[in-house]
Order: C-alpha cells, then sequence, then structure tokens
C-alpha cells in the first residue's frame, strides 16, 4: 500500500477522514506473506501474520485491512492461535524470541465488509445526498462489482461465499447502477500476472470481458492486487484501447468519488492506466448530464 | 500454476484442503530441488521471502528486478513501458521500506525458521 497501491491507501485516507472515523497506522507492521512465502516456509509465514496481530493487540483496537491476502493470513494466524497445537506453539516461540507475545485477542476486518457493517449503507448514502458538489456524482453509471478470491474463499465469514453482495450494497447506496457479471469471484491470476505472464493476462482479460458483456462503465475492486492485474491486462493493449477502456477503481475510490472528494485526492493518478480520472469525468458528463447540473 | 484461488478447497465434496496440499507441494518443491529451469515460479517466492526476511516489508522493483533481469530479460525489456508509468505515478519504491524493530524482527524471523518442520 506504500508502494504499487499507493493511490488505494491514498482513497483510504481520504475517505475515513470525511466519515469522521480514525484510522491509527498499525506501528512497524510487516508483511504478512500473502500467498509467497507460505510456499516456501509455513511458520515463517504464520509468524509474519501473527507479529501483525501481536503488535495490535495492547490497543485493544480491531485490525482493519483493504487487502483480502492479508486478511486470509491474519485470520487463518489467528484462527490456528486459538485453536492451539504445535504450530500455535511454535508461532508463540518464534514471537518470544521477539519480546512478543500474542493472547489471541485481535479482530481482524476487511474494508469492504467494514464499510457495510460498521459504517452502514445508511451513513454512507447521507453522505452521497448531502453533497453539494455533484460533479463527482455516480448516478447513470454501470459499475461491475469484482471481488476476486481471497475475500470469500476459502472463509465465507464477511459474506457469502458464491453470490457476496456487499460491494453490490454499497454500489446501489452511491446511486450508481450494478453491472452484474458471473466472473465476480473469479481469480485475476494474482502472483501468476508476474510469473505466468501468458496465463495471468487471460486469467485477468476474461474478467474484464464478462464485466464488459455486462455493459460496465467501472469496475471496482476488493483487492489491490487484483486492481493491478486488471489495469496491466488493459495496458498497451488494444482490446481495451480508447472507448474500451475500464477504469478499475478501488472500493474506497468509489466512495470518495461519489461523497466529493477530488480525484487526485483519491489517488487517481496513480494508476496504471493514464487519465483514468479524465475518463470518469467524460464518462459522467455522457451519463449524467441531470446529475452534474447540466 | 496454483494462484491459490481456493476454488478447489470450497467446491471439494470430500472438504479436502487442496489448496493447502498445493503448497506443501510447493514447500517440497523448493526444499528438494525438484524445479526445472524453465519452470523458475519458486525463485519467485523465494526472492519474496528473501526481501521480507530482510526488510519486513515488499519491495516491488527489488522482485523484479532480481527474478527477470538475468533470467528474463527479454520479458523484463517488455515490461520497461509499465516500469516507467510506475516511476512516473510515483507507485514504484527505489528505496526499500523496513520496519523500524529491526532487531527484534530478525530474532522472531531466525527463531521461526528454525522452526520449520
Amino acid at each position: 500500500m506504500k508502494g504499487t497501491s499507493r493511490g488505494y491507501e491514498e482513497s483510504v485516507l481520504a475517505v475515513f477522514s470525511k466519515l469522521g472515523i480514525t484510522l491509527e497506522e498499525l506501528p512497524d507492521w510487516n508483511c504478512c506473506g500473502s500467498t509467497s512465502v507460505i510456499a516456501v516456509n509455513k511458520v515463517l509465514a504464520m509468524v509474519l501474520a501473527a507479529r501483525n496481530l501481536a503488535l495490535a493487540e495492547p490497543s485493544g483496537l480491531q485490525l482493519l485491512t483493504p487487502c483480502p491476502s492479508c486478511w486470509l493470513e491474519l485470520t487463518k494466524a489467528n484462527n490456528v492461535i486459538k485453536e492451539g497445537g504445535k504450530l500455535a506453539e511454535k508461532m508463540k516461540e518464534a514471537l518470544a524470541a521477539g519480546g512478543l507475545t500474542y493472547k489471541g485477542t485481535t479482530t481482524v476486518r476487511h474494508l469492504v465488509e467494514f464499510l457495510v457493517n460498521e459504517v452502514g449503507v445508511e451513513k454512507i448514502k447521507q453522505y452521497v445526498n448531502n453533497q453539494k458538489y455533484v460533479g463527482n456524482a455516480l448516478t447513470g453509471l454501470r459499475i461491475a462489482p469484482y471481488y476476486g478470491c481471497q475475500i470469500v474463499r476459502p472463509y465465507a465469514e464477511l459474506d457469502d461465499g458464491y453470490n457476496p453482495q456487499n460491494m453490490e450494497k454499497l454500489i446501489e447506496a452511491l446511486g450508481a447502477e450494478v453491472a452484474q457479471f458471473e466472473l465476480k469471484t473469479a481469480c485475476c491470476s494474482g502472483a501468476l500476472m508476474a510469473t505466468r505472464k501468458n496465463v495471468g493476462l487471460e486469467m485477468s482479460k476474461q474478467i474484464l470481458r464478462n464485466t464488459k458483456e455486462a455493459k460496465a462503465d467501472i469496475v471496482v475492486s476488493a483487492c489491490p492486487l487484483c486492481q493491478l492485474n486488471l489495469e496491466l491486462a488493459q495496458f498497451g493493449n488494444s482490446e481495451f484501447a480508447g472507448k474500451n477502456e475500464l477504469p478499475i477503481l478501488s472500493i474506497t475510490q468509489m466512495l470518495g468519488l461519489a461523497m466529493g472528494i477530488p480525484p487526485r485526492e483519491l489517488g487517481l493518478p496513480r494508476s496504471i492506466l493514464p487519465g483514468v480520472g479524465k475518463r470518469i469525468t467524460d464518462m459522467q458528463k455522457q451519463k449524467a448530464p441531470a446529475a452534474i447540473g447540466g | 500454476m496454483c494462484s491459490s484461488c481456493y476454488e478447489c478447497t470450497v467446491k471439494c465434496p470430500a472438504q479436502i484442503k487442496i489448496t493447502e496440499i498445493m503448497y506443501a507441494l510447493k514447500r517440497k518443491s523448493v526444499r528438494e530441488g525438484l524445479v526445472t529451469r524453465d519452470a523458475d515460479v519458486h525463485r519467485f517466492y523465494k526472492l519474496f521471502t528473501d526481501i521480507v526476511c530482510k526488510y519486513g516489508r515488499m519491495n516491488e522493483m527489488m522482485l523484479i528486478m532480481r527474478y527477470m533481469m538475468f533470467n528474463h530479460p527479454v520479458d523484463l525489456a517488455l515490461q520497461m513501458p509499465v516500469g516507467m508509468r510506475m516511476f512516473s505515478t510515483g507507485t514504484l519504491q527505489i528505496q526499500p521500506h523496513k520496519v523500524r524493530n529491526q532487531d527484534s524482527f530478525n530474532k522472531i524471523v531466525q527463531k521461526a525458521l528454525s522452526l520449520e518442520e
């Protein structure tokens, strides 16, 4: 979130600030290991995740993550600690070597379900309806909710595992239309975009094509890697050039636009696809002249 | 080739944790050197792990350069336009971010590695 997904982080901070919710960045957080470390060392992977859980515990605050892979690894580590056993003992031993302890009381939340369950659709609607500045309204636009894999599998704690609805609720709260498509929980290919590019491109492109079949103007993503991959699959690709380009927004970038936060503050210029902010403004002018006051 | 999408785990009627088995197979192949020259995905996983062990955080530029510079130079060259775009938007960090409590972090990592099964 400090590197390739810097724009996503900027949008999270901007939206939460506007919602009046204080976020405290976990001091000295470390990489959770995602899907790569666990392919090399299982104990290390669980310990990396557990270190974050241990660092968060003293504050008593909930640990909120905008990334499904982090949510999954943190939740896995939490489950291992709570169930106890040999792996849990090893994890505690490793943490103790660095002077940390973890009793198992940290709660892990993911951004999308937090916005729906904790902040609430009604509160978000208020912010959107109270907007005097409607230049960024999303009314009349069709937005495709792309969940990706790790937010619904293997744990279906946050939402329905086969037909999740949290993002649809948010899209509708913002006054936009949901562009429903079949592949909304299909995998974008994750790390394969780097290691098996031909496979990665096909996996991401078929998702994009499916959203186009649903006549989507914009795709909103729950995962920073999915957002990156769906952009990479379009970059320099004539199939998605010009009018065929699909802006890919993170959940808070979408929310922020509807709440009247300028695109720049939402990190839109940081997208791999140039001119995303302008493309969306053009779409709004085309599709929702009434909302713009035109 | 497994992207850890967990589709198989969820679909399996016998509730076998197939994705976790895939991870175990990946770990085994890395440990026992059961890899071919062309199939070098294990290098990516190892490099990722090495960078996280050293800095506590990821540095994408370091990862991609080390993964591709000598082993996939043509593919790396083809990625130049993307790389330039990411530089210009400030999303490609040259200086790695690090955890501050390096001493404590290193001890935790070393212990975890020593406890690996």
